[in-house]
């Protein structure tokens, strides 16, 4: 049965199985984030997807752009020789998540260095005639499971949540054209609550139940 | 006054560098005493490592890996910092500095008993901000609210002085950027840290 006669049958239309690239990046196997991490995986094979977990810090991720990669930036056919393997992952997701603690309102070093390194010209997007075009089409969905040290007041009122823009404009319009989005923040981790850290893993794990 | 210049560029003949060189001759011809931290030739390491972590929270403990680094930040009344706009945010490096050496009990101090963070680095009293975004500046400032630009006025600059005279200069649109566009860009820079 066809996935709309499903859905005209007034059940929810179940969505195929993607190949999922999780991206980790937290240095401790026994924080709060790695269990967020695990979370995530296991909802998604739960789902049927496949998930490919890229755990950047045990994976040995190198976060600086050399001078020579700097130089090659520009040139599609030079400039993925230092990330040839991150590039062959991200290009067979068909969904992305990332799942990092925000610091200092941004991603950790870590996770920047994999935008700046892997994202690249011919790879996340192409330039042609001073315009960019998405380069990013095989991805159909993105999540985003993140915490903040700061309270959602701080984040949102004072300093307007600067990843979140990066993310869902910047990252979002290199995916397909209509990719769907969530994103999932437990804030005020500055002062952590068991309770609110129980409820944020819940949260997490019915938001990927059905995607 | 003793000024801290924070560069992340990997490339010596990039205009990053020509703008880096600015800051510091225009900063020292004007009589201030410049500490220059060159991350790329630092060999900065900037991801935050396991052990850092676990004492990330310990204030007396956790500067013991970037005690240099922190030295620098506590030794300075101005602080510069210059670096191309990268994936619309700072270079992995300088994101790591960021990370690893604006440690708790350093540059913020959180009570206790609960209650707002306090500034720690009320040592400086001026913050100026120089970087280069490939995007036009109508993209940067309305379709991306400039991430870059509110990540460092409005969360790292109050860990300043409260009354920390600051300044931030982009030449936007690199990528169509001229010979004339750039030298202009380098004079707006000059006039800027002559009167820093």
């Amino acid at each position: 049965m066809t996935e709309r006669a499903i859905a005209d049958r007034g059940g929810p239309a179940p969505k195929a199985p993607l190949h999922v690239l999780v991206l980790w990046a937290h240095p401790l196997e026994d924080s709060f984030n790695a269990r967020l991490c695990r979370t995530v995986v296991d909802c998604l094979e739960r789902r049927g997807h496949t998930v490919d977990c890229h755990d950047l810090y045990r994976e040995g991720f190198r976060a600086v752009m050399t001078a020579g990669e700097r130089l090659a930036y520009h040139d599609p056919s030079r400039n993925r020789a230092t990330v040839a393997a991150e590039v062959e992952r991200l290009r067979r997701a068909q969904a992305l998540v990332m799942v990092y603690p925000t610091w200092n309102f941004g991603v950790p070093a870590i996770l920047k260095g994999y935008l700046e390194r892997v994202l690249i010209p011919g790879v996340a997007f192409h330039m042609a005639d001073g315009h960019t075009f998405a380069g990013l089409t095989h991805v159909r969905r993105l999540a985003f499971v993140t915490t903040y040290g700061a309270t959602r007041l701080v984040v949102k009122g004072l300093v307007g949540d600067p990843v979140r823009k990066v993310m869902l404009r910047g990252l979002r319009r290199l995916c397909a054209r209509d990719a769907d989005a969530r994103w999932l923040a437990l804030y005020n981790m500055n002062r952590p609550s068991a309770r609110r850290c129980e409820r944020f893993v819940r949260r997490v794990e019915s938001a990927l139940a059905t995607w | 006054m003793r000024v801290l210049v924070v560069y992340a560029h990997p490339v010596n003949d990039s205009f990053n560098a020509a703008v880096h060189r600015t800051v510091v001759d225009t900063l020292t011809e004007a009589g201030h005493v410049v500490t220059d931290l060159d991350l790329y030739e630092a060999g900065f390491e900037p991801a935050l490592s396991a052990d850092e972590r676990r004492t990330y929270d310990k204030v007396g403990k956790n500067t013991a890996t970037v005690a240099p680094y922190v030295a620098q930040l506590q030794e300075a009344e101005g602080l510069a910092l210059c670096f191309p706009t990268w994936w619309y945010g700072l270079p992995a490096i300088l994101k790591g500095w960021l990370d690893r050496v604006w440690l708790p009990g350093v540059t913020f101090h959180l009570p206790p008993d609960g209650g707002r963070i306090r500034p720690g680095l009320t040592n400086i009293r001026r913050f100026g901000v120089v970087t280069t975004a490939g995007s036009p500046w109508w993209f940067m400032r309305f379709y991306m609210a400039e991430p870059a630009k509110r990540v460092l006025l409005r969360g790292i600059r109050p860990l300043c002085a409260p009354d920390a005279k600051h300044f931030w200069l982009c030449h936007y649109a690199m990528d169509k950027s001229t010979p004339e566009t750039r030298s202009r860009y380098l004079e707006k820079v000059k006039a800027a840290f002559r009167a820093f």
